[in-house]
């Protein structure tokens, strides 16, 4: 181990010191919603828990990079010398999923993992960390000669992940060109429907995010000959991935973010991105 | 052991415990009622329906037509100031949206979670009771599609959608369930919040909860008054095959999402047609979902959405349809109820068609063939410059349109001027009757992926502001004359108007707000004749009713309902219970 790396973590231990005396007394502040927060059903049943040496996280359980949050909920936690408790929630979703989020953060989890890092997209009862991780959105093909965007004639067919930040980038770019010069453009409901119609011909390539290529090139055999081509002539596509939490957590909110710069710096988060083989990078 | 049978040992422990308890041994009453059976009950006929009993609330509008008028007079202009509460019963806490059915003096109500109670309607004396066992998951994530706007009633059946997207046939004597039929699949999020229409032994439903990655929009569904079973279905999104189809500008139907149809509609025997309204499209900007801008090819008024919708309500035949809204881009529906009147249109007679999208601006066509008849503003509105004179097609104000990456200035915006609360008509002072709220909103929009599997709906910010030079006065309620489409009358308030309307023909009309007043006006000058507060925001649909000889007026309060706690983000001065969700009933006192 360096000797920038033993210094990161001594200073590492000394704040996580203070965090957890910090953590445990946070934990018994009085919880009280605001007037803007989303309705939920007899809220008065959700009070503090009392465990204030554990740090209970949240991942979704149809996230792609679901083994990634769990890994570095475990980290995070050991940053801040808390007992790691996690959560997976996720399974048969649907309704109004922001009232989810804040049920979920009432109910059961300090911290829920996985949430981009977009401007104006949160509510103000909810913010986010600093990212952990940088990924990308991605064009995904099945022609083996482009390399890029660029390379697709403009009379094929391209499609997007409905209403994705990316999406709505390319959206714009396209508006900026003459009408003969745009591809046809179509939004589709989901990464994997996207792929799926990839490899169905129906699309000529979509711009997906790249964890979710990652995870479903593991799950569906069929999507083993797709590849990746560069976004060029858009520019960048990319996202930092952090944490929500309940914007009253001002005090855990602030230990978290120096966590992550903590995990970041002695290459913990490097190191489970690289153990996974996950594309993304840490967020420098 | 069945879950049900571990339920009732655990009562059976708990009221052991409490009687043994001190202090609890005269204080567990009733809990299973003595008589659990509405005695001699009278099945509701179609002639009923075609012509309920002033006394009776039979349907979710108390008659076909949708006018939400009652005939009773026994409380009117003179007496109402000595209103005073006969009964109240506390429901099930949660989105409280509901309408309560009236039949021979039994009042059957819909609680948030899909509790059914049949009550005696001049005690409030519970008669039976029937709980819907739903999934946890649904009950865990709340939301106020556990509650519904209306039940049905047809012979002797009670007819409910449920929170977990069936059909279900209660017994209305008894509560037992008669049949039980899975429409959707809860899981992929359909749903409904709207309930049933019966039409001469069909069973009419809307769907909705058409955004969560579901492709092909909603429906609109026909049903076996007698088993459930489906009997025709019409989608609000045009498939492929529909000469409709393409109105999308080539989205393919996998991404082609919404046009709910999420409000009950209108019956006119005499044309054997039912009248439905829907929805925008999903997502709400149109950018983001494929229809702007324009391909070569190609119509992007996005059908069947914000559309009236014409059916047969015996073969589901599509006769014809008026769409209101082209592309919306702005979540403005037009799906709420459609009012059935003749009104007199350049010397002639026409039989109109009534409704008001979340724009405010009040539009008739003609319910035989769907032509446009005319409009008529309420409140400020900044989205539609004008009307085409012959079709009423409406020129946009591109400044309105939302675009990504900017913020426009909208007016109204979701919720809209006018949200489910439905307006009235009332054929004593030919007059319409609307609950309707002053704002604009910044809208902006923002990407659906904060969290990566975020699949809802939507989806922009609305910033709600008041409407420019506001007086800081919110909540408004017009009466309207269709006739000649002039202000009778507008009662202006600081609170938002946040439930449906009731004229009578007693001269009252009778209303509320997000500030727990419920209210009633003068019919022709809307004068406050009457006002109690509640515990809550009045957040239902008020009925009135007969019993024993007595008329009495319903309403339910509560807090939950989205449309109220947006419209609450505007007067955050007023603050609103958490929980208690009550039917309130009033009455004259006993002379």
């Amino acid at each position: 181990m360096s000797a920038a790396v033993d210094d990161a973590q001594q200073a590492r231990f000394a704040w996580a010191c203070f965090a957890l005396a910090g953590f445990i007394f946070a934990c018994c502040l009085p919880a009280r919603a605001s007037d803007d927060t989303p309705f939920v059903q007899n809220e008065w049943r959700f009070g503090t828990r009392q465990d204030g040496s554990t740090l209970h996280y949240c991942v979704d359980e149809r996230d792609p990079d679901l083994p990634v949050a769990r890994k570095i909920g475990v980290a995070l936690a050991g940053a801040l010398l808390l007992e790691p408790k996690e959560h997976v929630v996720g399974e048969d979703w649907s309704g109004e999923e922001i009232e989810q989020i804040y049920q979920v953060l009432l109910e059961t989890c300090d911290v829920f993992l996985g949430f981009k890092l977009i401007p104006d997209a949160y509510p103000d009862w909810l913010t986010i960390t600093r990212g952990y991780y940088r990924s990308s959105y991605v064009f995904v093909t099945a022609q083996k000669g482009w390399q890029s965007l660029a390379d697709v004639p403009r009379a094929q067919v391209i499609g997007g992940t409905i209403g994705t930040s990316a999406d709505m980038r390319l959206i714009q770019y396209l508006e900026a060109l003459k009408p003969t010069e745009r591809w046809t453009h179509y939004p589709i409901a989901s990464d994997e429907a996207a792929l799926h119609d990839v490899v169905d011909g129906k699309l000529a390539a979509a711009l997906v995010w790249a964890p979710s290529f990652w995870a479903l090139q593991k799950r569906e055999p069929a999507f083993a000959k797709l590849r990746t081509i560069g976004l060029r002539p858009l520019p960048d596509a990319q996202a930092d991935v952090g944490a929500v939490m309940l914007t009253r957590e001002t005090f855990l909110r602030a230990n978290l973010d120096q966590a992550i710069a903590a995990l970041t710096k002695d290459g913990s988060i490097a190191h489970i991105l690289k153990e996974l083989a996950f594309p993304a990078t840490p967020v420098p | 052991m069945s879950r049900r049978s571990l339920k009732s040992l655990m009562l059976a422990a708990t009221l052991l415990t409490g009687l043994s308890a001190p202090g609890f041994s005269q204080a567990i009453v009733n809990l299973t009622p003595k008589n659990a059976t509405v005695q001699n009950f009278k099945p509701v006929t179609d002639a009923m329906l075609l012509k309920p009993d002033p006394a009776d609330w039979l349907l979710w509008r108390r008659t076909y037509d949708g006018w939400g008028y009652s005939p009773l007079d026994q409380i009117n202009k003179d007496n109402v100031k000595n209103l005073r509460v006969a009964w109240t019963w506390s429901l099930t806490p949660g989105a409280t949206e509901t309408t309560p059915i009236v039949h021979d003096g039994v009042l059957y109500v819909f609680n948030y979670a899909d509790k059914v109670q049949a009550l005696n309607a001049a005690t409030g004396d519970l008669i039976w009771q029937y709980t819907r066992a739903l999934p946890q998951k649904l009950l865990t994530e709340g939301g106020q599609f556990l509650g519904k706007r209306n039940m049905a009633i047809y012979q002797d059946k009670l007819f409910v959608a449920t929170s977990d997207a069936h059909i279900i046939a209660l017994d209305a004597a008894t509560g037992k369930v008669v049949w039980d039929h899975a429409t959707g699949d809860w899981t992929q999020g359909w749903r409904y919040s709207g309930g049933p229409l019966i039409v001469h032994g069909k069973l009419i439903q809307g769907m909705t909860g058409c955004g969560n990655a579901e492709p092909g929009g909603c429906f609109i569904s026909g049903h076996d008054v007698n088993t459930g079973e489906e009997l025709w279905r019409v989608w609000t999104i045009a498939h492929p095959g529909d000469p409709n189809e393409s109105t999308w500008n080539g989205v393919p139907l996998e991404s082609r999402f919404g046009a709910s149809a999420w409000m009950p509609g209108s019956y006119d025997p005499e044309l054997n047609t039912v009248y439905y309204g829907t929805g925008q499209p999903y997502p709400w900007i149109a950018e983001m979902r494929g229809t702007l801008p324009k391909k070569d090819g190609f119509e992007n008024n996005a059908l069947y959405s914000d559309s009236t919708l014409a059916i047969d309500p015996d073969t589901g035949k599509l006769k014809w349809y008026h769409q209101y809204l082209q592309n919306d881009t702005w979540d403005l529906d037009y799906v709420y109820e459609r009012i059935l009147v003749d009104l007199p249109i350049n010397g002639e007679t026409r039989k109109a068609l009534i409704t008001t999208g979340k724009l405010g601006i009040i539009e008739a066509i003609d319910r035989v063939n769907g032509q446009w008849l005319w409009a008529k503003e309420t409140v400020p509105q900044n989205v539609v410059q004008s009307f085409d004179p012959k079709t009423g097609e409406k020129v946009i104000s591109v400044s309105a349109i939302p675009h990504i990456g900017q913020t426009t200035v909208n007016c109204p915006a979701d919720p809209g001027s006018r949200g489910w609360p439905a307006t009235a008509y009332s054929p004593k002072t030919q007059l319409l009757y609307m609950p309707l709220n002053e704002f604009c909103s910044k809208t902006t929009p923002v990407p659906l992926d904060p969290g990566q599997a975020y699949t809802g709906g939507g989806r922009a910010i609305f910033d709600r502001t008041p409407v420019p030079n506001s007086d800081g006065n919110i909540g408004r309620v017009d009466a309207v004359r269709l006739s000649d489409r002039t202000q009778a009358w507008s009662h202006r308030q600081r609170a938002p108007e946040t439930s449906a309307m009731l004229p009578t023909g007693g001269g009252v009309v009778f209303t509320g707000t997000l500030d727990r007043y419920f209210r009633a006006f003068d019919d022709t000058t809307g004068q406050v004749l009457w006002e109690a507060r509640t515990n809550n925001s009045i957040n239902g649909f008020p009925i009135t009713f007969m019993a024993n000889g007595k008329q009495y007026v319903a309403v339910a309060t509560g807090n939950g309902s989205s449309e109220m706690r947006s419209l609450g983000t505007l007067t955050p001065e007023i603050g609103t219970p958490d929980g208690g969700s009550v039917l309130w009933v009033f009455a004259l006192p006993d002379k």
